[in-house]
C-alpha cells in the first residue's frame, strides 16, 4: 500500500531532488522505516534519537497534524497524503 | 562584476514585491510573515507572496511563527498548480533586514528568507538570505525585481 510522502525542500538532498516519494507502512512509524530503507538518513532528520518527532519537524497526515492524532502510532489507510512540513520561526531578537 | 552575474539571485515581480512590503508596513510595530511560492529552474522566481498570521501572539513585536497548517494548505495548492514553496518572508520592526542569530537557529537549509525592514513603520528595505548546509551561516541572495 505506497502512500504519498511529500518532501520539503529542506530534505529534497536525501531524496535525490525528488518533492514526492511512495513509502508503505500501516503506521507512521512504518512509514518513516520504510522512508529510512530507501532514502538514508531521513529518518534522523525527521524523529529524535528516541523515535519522537523532532521539534524543528511536523508530519501531516492529509490535513491534520499526526500531534493531535495518535502520533507515531497513527495509522494510515489508502490514498493517504503525508506530508513533512519544517517548522518556519525567526524574528529580529 | 563578472562574479556579481554568477551570484544567485531570487527574482520577484514588482507586485509580489510590493505586497511583501505593504504587509510589513500595515503590521508595524509587529512582525509580519508569508510564504514564497514559485519555481526553481536555473534561478528562483517567485510567482506569489502569501500573507500569513503571526502566530506568536505573546512576542509579535520581535518574533514570527508560521502555522504548519498554512504551509500545508499552500502547499496542497503548489501540488496543483506545479509551483513549489521556494522561502518565507518577515519583518523586522525597527530593526535591519539582515538574520539575527534566532532567525538562523530557526533557520532552514535550501529556503529563501526574505526580511523587510520597517523603520518608523515608513522607511523599508529588503534582503533576501539563504544557506545549503546545517553548518552554514545565512549568506545574501540578491534580489532581481522584475516589472
Amino acid at each position: 500500500m505506497p502512500i504519498k510522502v511529500r518532501i520539503p525542500t529542506p530534505l529534497r538532498k536525501l531524496t535525490n531532488g525528488s518533492d514526492e516519494v511512495s513509502a508503505d507502512g500501516k503506521t507512521i512509524k512504518e512509514l518513516i522505516d520504510d522512508l529510512e530503507d530507501n532514502f538514508p538518513g531521513l529518518k534522523e532528520r525527521i524523529c529524535e534519537s528516541d523515535g519522537r518527532l523532532r521539534r524543528f519537524v511536523n508530519l501531516y497526515l492529509n490535513d491534520e497534524d499526526i500531534r493531535f492524532k495518535k502520533n507515531m502510532d497513527t495509522e494510515l489507510k489508502d490514498n493517504d497524503e503525508i506530508s513533512i512540513i519544517p517548522a518556519i520561526a525567526g524574528g529580529r531578537a | 562584476m563578472f562574479f556579481n552575474i554568477l551570484k544567485p539571485a531570487l527574482n520577484i515581480p514588482k507586485a509580489v514585491y510590493d505586497e511583501m512590503i505593504n504587509h510589513a508596513k500595515d503590521s508595524y510595530p509587529h512582525e509580519c510573515c508569508g510564504v514564497l511560492v514559485g519555481s526553481q529552474h536555473k534561478e528562483k522566481r517567485i510567482f506569489s507572496a502569501h500573507r500569513v498570521q503571526n502566530q506568536n501572539k505573546d512576542r509579535a513585536s520581535d518574533r514570527y511563527i508560521i502555522d504548519p497548517k498554512d504551509i500545508n494548505m499552500i502547499d496542497r495548492q503548489c501540488r496543483v498548480e506545479d509551483t513549489q514553496i521556494l522561502g518565507f518572508y518577515h519583518s523586522h520592526p525597527d530593526h535591519p533586514d539582515r538574520p539575527s542569530q534566532y532567525d538562523r537557529e530557526w533557520g532552514q537549509p535550501g529556503y529563501s528568507y526574505v526580511i523587510v525592514s520597517v523603520n518608523g513603520g515608513k522607511d523599508v528595505s529588503a534582503k533576501s538570505w539563504t544557506f545549503d548546509e546545517d553548518d552554514e551561516p545565512f549568506r545574501e541572495e540578491k534580489i532581481k525585481i522584475s516589472s
